[in-house]
Protein backbone atom coordinates (compact mmCIF):
# COMPACT_ATOMS: atom_id res chain seq x y z
CA UNK A 1 0.00 0.00 0.00
CA UNK A 2 1.17 3.85 -0.89
CA UNK A 3 -0.03 7.25 0.17
CA UNK A 4 0.77 8.96 -3.01
CA UNK A 5 -0.07 7.78 -6.33
CA UNK A 6 3.23 9.43 -7.93
CA UNK A 7 6.44 10.80 -6.70
CA UNK A 8 6.51 14.61 -6.50
CA UNK A 9 9.56 14.06 -8.86
CA UNK A 10 7.96 11.61 -11.04
CA UNK A 11 8.15 12.82 -14.78
CA UNK A 12 6.75 10.11 -17.31
CA UNK A 13 8.60 10.21 -20.98
CA UNK A 14 8.11 8.47 -24.02
CA UNK A 15 11.14 6.24 -24.41
CA UNK A 16 12.35 3.64 -26.35
CA UNK A 17 15.04 1.65 -24.42
CA UNK A 18 12.80 0.12 -21.90
CA UNK A 19 11.00 -3.30 -22.43
CA UNK A 20 7.98 -3.53 -24.52
CA UNK A 21 4.44 -4.18 -22.33
CA UNK A 22 1.86 -6.16 -24.10
CA UNK A 23 -0.89 -2.88 -25.12
CA UNK A 24 -3.72 -5.27 -25.03
CA UNK A 25 -2.83 -5.13 -20.73
CA UNK A 26 -2.41 -1.69 -20.75
CA UNK A 27 -5.63 -0.80 -22.42
CA UNK A 28 -7.48 -2.52 -20.45
CA UNK A 29 -5.90 -1.54 -17.36
CA UNK A 30 -6.72 2.40 -18.47
CA UNK A 31 -9.79 1.47 -19.62
CA UNK A 32 -11.29 -0.13 -16.37
CA UNK A 33 -9.47 3.06 -14.71
CA UNK A 34 -11.28 5.30 -16.26
CA UNK A 35 -14.31 3.92 -14.70
CA UNK A 36 -13.27 5.46 -11.39
CA UNK A 37 -12.19 8.53 -11.98
CA UNK A 38 -16.12 9.60 -12.17
CA UNK A 39 -16.26 9.54 -8.39
CA UNK A 40 -12.48 9.64 -7.13
CA UNK A 41 -11.12 12.74 -8.03
CA UNK A 42 -7.47 12.19 -6.42
CA UNK A 43 -6.77 9.90 -9.03
CA UNK A 44 -7.68 11.71 -12.19
CA UNK A 45 -4.64 13.47 -12.60
CA UNK A 46 -2.15 9.89 -12.47
CA UNK A 47 -4.48 8.47 -14.66
CA UNK A 48 -4.90 10.62 -17.47
CA UNK A 49 -1.24 11.18 -17.44
CA UNK A 50 -0.60 7.53 -18.01
CA UNK A 51 -3.27 7.39 -20.59
CA UNK A 52 -1.50 9.08 -22.95
CA UNK A 53 1.37 6.27 -22.97
CA UNK A 54 -1.12 3.72 -24.22
CA UNK A 55 0.48 4.02 -28.16
CA UNK A 56 3.41 2.32 -26.89
CA UNK A 57 3.70 1.10 -22.90
CA UNK A 58 7.16 0.16 -21.73
CA UNK A 59 7.82 -1.36 -18.06
CA UNK A 60 8.05 2.59 -16.47
CA UNK A 61 4.67 2.96 -17.57
CA UNK A 62 2.93 -0.08 -16.08
CA UNK A 63 5.03 0.09 -12.76
CA UNK A 64 3.07 3.55 -12.17
CA UNK A 65 -0.13 2.50 -13.44
CA UNK A 66 0.75 -0.37 -11.02
CA UNK A 67 1.41 1.73 -8.35
CA UNK A 68 -2.42 3.63 -8.54
CA UNK A 69 -3.50 -0.17 -7.63
CA UNK A 70 -1.94 -0.46 -4.87
CA UNK A 71 -3.03 3.14 -3.81
CA UNK A 72 -6.53 2.52 -4.60
CA UNK A 73 -6.61 -1.24 -2.55
CA UNK A 74 -4.98 0.90 0.27
CA UNK A 75 -7.95 3.53 -0.13
CA UNK A 76 -10.88 1.44 -1.36
CA UNK A 77 -13.16 3.49 1.32
CA UNK A 78 -12.53 7.05 0.21
CA UNK A 79 -15.05 8.61 -1.32
CA UNK A 80 -16.90 11.85 -1.42
CA UNK A 81 -18.85 13.24 1.15
CA UNK A 82 -21.70 15.33 0.58
CA UNK A 83 -23.81 17.23 3.17
CA UNK A 84 -26.89 18.24 3.12
CA UNK A 85 -26.91 22.33 3.12
CA UNK A 86 -28.92 25.40 1.98
CA UNK A 87 -25.44 27.48 0.25
CA UNK A 88 -26.17 27.38 -3.43
CA UNK A 89 -23.04 29.29 -3.88
CA UNK A 90 -21.15 28.17 -7.01
CA UNK A 91 -17.04 28.34 -6.52
CA UNK A 92 -14.70 27.70 -9.60
CA UNK A 93 -10.92 26.92 -8.61
CA UNK A 94 -8.37 27.01 -11.34
CA UNK A 95 -4.82 25.90 -11.24
CA UNK A 96 -2.17 25.58 -14.34
CA UNK A 97 1.23 23.79 -15.27
CA UNK A 98 3.49 24.93 -17.30
CA UNK A 99 4.89 22.32 -18.69
CA UNK A 100 3.10 19.37 -17.45
CA UNK A 101 3.94 17.17 -20.26
CA UNK A 102 7.27 16.86 -21.10
CA UNK A 103 7.11 15.58 -24.71
CA UNK A 104 4.94 17.92 -26.57
CA UNK A 105 5.62 20.75 -23.76
CA UNK A 106 1.92 21.44 -23.56
CA UNK A 107 0.17 22.82 -20.72
CA UNK A 108 -2.02 20.61 -18.10
CA UNK A 109 -4.65 22.97 -16.65
CA UNK A 110 -6.72 21.89 -13.63
CA UNK A 111 -10.02 23.28 -12.01
CA UNK A 112 -13.17 22.10 -9.90
CA UNK A 113 -16.40 23.63 -8.87
CA UNK A 114 -17.60 23.76 -5.85
CA UNK A 115 -21.61 24.10 -5.23
CA UNK A 116 -21.55 25.22 -1.43
CA UNK A 117 -19.23 23.10 0.02
CA UNK A 118 -19.66 20.41 -1.90
CA UNK A 119 -17.86 19.14 -5.01
CA UNK A 120 -19.77 18.79 -8.19
CA UNK A 121 -17.22 18.52 -11.34
CA UNK A 122 -13.29 18.41 -11.83
CA UNK A 123 -11.23 18.03 -14.61
CA UNK A 124 -7.83 17.86 -15.60
CA UNK A 125 -6.91 18.08 -18.88
CA UNK A 126 -3.57 18.77 -21.16
CA UNK A 127 -4.96 21.49 -23.68
CA UNK A 128 -3.95 22.18 -27.30
CA UNK A 129 -1.81 24.93 -26.82
CA UNK A 130 1.87 25.64 -26.04
CA UNK A 131 2.11 28.51 -23.66
CA UNK A 132 4.56 31.65 -24.01
CA UNK A 133 4.24 32.53 -20.41
CA UNK A 134 2.65 30.98 -16.71
CA UNK A 135 0.42 33.58 -17.04
CA UNK A 136 -1.11 32.18 -20.44
CA UNK A 137 -1.29 29.17 -18.61
CA UNK A 138 -3.20 30.36 -16.10
CA UNK A 139 -5.11 32.44 -18.37
CA UNK A 140 -6.39 29.45 -20.41
CA UNK A 141 -6.97 27.45 -17.61
CA UNK A 142 -9.20 29.97 -16.12
CA UNK A 143 -10.82 30.01 -18.94
CA UNK A 144 -12.00 26.51 -19.28
CA UNK A 145 -13.34 26.73 -15.61
CA UNK A 146 -15.24 29.68 -16.47
CA UNK A 147 -16.68 27.82 -19.83
CA UNK A 148 -17.83 24.92 -17.15
CA UNK A 149 -19.19 26.99 -14.74
CA UNK A 150 -21.57 28.98 -17.18
CA UNK B 1 -24.02 24.64 -14.31
CA UNK B 2 -25.40 28.80 -13.77
CA UNK B 3 -27.69 27.93 -16.20
CA UNK B 4 -28.81 24.43 -15.18
CA UNK B 5 -28.99 26.41 -11.30
CA UNK B 6 -30.89 29.16 -12.78
CA UNK B 7 -33.72 26.34 -14.10
CA UNK B 8 -34.01 25.82 -9.94
CA UNK B 9 -34.85 29.14 -9.56
CA UNK B 10 -31.37 29.76 -7.99
CA UNK B 11 -29.57 32.59 -9.56
CA UNK B 12 -25.92 32.37 -9.06
CA UNK B 13 -24.35 35.91 -8.93
CA UNK B 14 -21.03 36.78 -9.45
CA UNK B 15 -19.52 33.52 -9.36
CA UNK B 16 -16.20 33.25 -7.68
CA UNK B 17 -13.07 31.94 -9.58
CA UNK B 18 -9.77 31.63 -7.42
CA UNK B 19 -6.60 31.80 -9.06
CA UNK B 20 -3.06 31.47 -7.69
CA UNK B 21 -1.37 34.29 -9.81
CA UNK B 22 -2.16 38.40 -9.79
CA UNK B 23 -1.24 39.09 -13.35
CA UNK B 24 -3.84 36.79 -14.62
CA UNK B 25 -6.68 38.34 -12.34
CA UNK B 26 -5.82 41.76 -13.24
CA UNK B 27 -5.64 40.74 -17.02
CA UNK B 28 -9.19 39.53 -17.16
CA UNK B 29 -10.63 42.55 -14.93
CA UNK B 30 -8.37 45.65 -17.60
CA UNK B 31 -10.18 45.31 -20.64
CA UNK B 32 -7.14 46.74 -22.34
CA UNK B 33 -4.83 44.72 -24.90
CA UNK B 34 -1.63 44.92 -23.89
CA UNK B 35 1.15 44.39 -26.41
CA UNK B 36 2.53 41.37 -24.25
CA UNK B 37 -0.57 39.66 -24.44
CA UNK B 38 -1.06 39.68 -28.00
CA UNK B 39 -0.11 35.91 -28.33
CA UNK B 40 -3.05 34.89 -26.11
CA UNK B 41 -5.76 33.65 -28.34
CA UNK B 42 -8.62 35.45 -29.36
CA UNK B 43 -11.09 33.04 -28.25
CA UNK B 44 -9.89 33.09 -24.92
CA UNK B 45 -10.65 36.33 -23.94
CA UNK B 46 -14.56 36.39 -23.54
CA UNK B 47 -13.61 35.38 -20.29
CA UNK B 48 -13.33 39.40 -19.95
CA UNK B 49 -16.56 39.67 -20.85
CA UNK B 50 -17.95 37.95 -17.89
CA UNK B 51 -16.25 39.52 -15.67
CA UNK B 52 -17.11 42.71 -16.78
CA UNK B 53 -21.03 42.36 -17.06
CA UNK B 54 -20.54 40.84 -13.29
CA UNK B 55 -21.15 37.39 -14.07
CA UNK B 56 -18.14 35.83 -12.77
CA UNK B 57 -15.63 37.44 -10.29
CA UNK B 58 -11.91 36.75 -10.17
CA UNK B 59 -10.28 36.45 -6.72
CA UNK B 60 -6.58 35.65 -5.21
CA UNK B 61 -6.11 32.55 -3.27
CA UNK B 62 -2.97 31.64 -1.97
CA UNK B 63 -1.03 28.32 -3.31
CA UNK B 64 -2.08 26.63 0.13
CA UNK B 65 -5.62 26.70 -0.76
CA UNK B 66 -5.60 25.96 -4.06
CA UNK B 67 -7.18 22.84 -4.50
CA UNK B 68 -7.11 22.50 -8.24
CA UNK B 69 -3.17 21.69 -7.41
CA UNK B 70 -4.28 18.39 -7.06
CA UNK B 71 -5.37 18.22 -10.57
CA UNK B 72 -2.31 19.90 -12.55
CA UNK B 73 0.94 18.27 -10.62
CA UNK B 74 2.35 15.12 -8.33
CA UNK B 75 2.28 16.25 -5.15
CA UNK B 76 4.11 15.32 -1.41
CA UNK B 77 2.03 12.89 1.30
CA UNK B 78 0.78 15.65 3.35
CA UNK B 79 -0.30 17.68 0.77
CA UNK B 80 -2.13 15.44 -1.38
CA UNK B 81 -3.41 14.22 1.88
CA UNK B 82 -4.50 17.79 2.75
CA UNK B 83 -6.52 18.78 -0.55
CA UNK B 84 -8.00 15.63 -0.18
CA UNK B 85 -9.57 16.71 2.97
CA UNK B 86 -10.60 19.58 1.52
CA UNK B 87 -12.05 18.17 -1.45
CA UNK B 88 -14.63 16.58 0.88
CA UNK B 89 -13.05 13.06 0.68
CA UNK B 90 -13.72 11.07 3.53
CA UNK B 91 -12.96 7.45 4.92
CA UNK B 92 -16.30 5.33 4.91
CA UNK B 93 -16.53 3.18 7.78
CA UNK B 94 -18.75 0.48 6.99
Amino acid sequence: MVNTLMHPTCTLTKEDTGSKVDQKLYRDIIGSLLYLIVSRPDILFSVCLCERFQSDPRESHLTIVKRIFRYLKGTTNLGLLYRKSLDYQLVGFCDADYVGDMIERKLTSGNCQFLGENLISWASKRQANIAMSTAEAEYISAVSCCTQLL
Amino acid sequence: MKHQLEDYQINANSIPIYCDITVVICLSKNPILHSRTKHIEIKHHFIRDYVQKGILDRQFIDTEHQWADIFTKPLTVERFDFIKKNLNMHFVSD
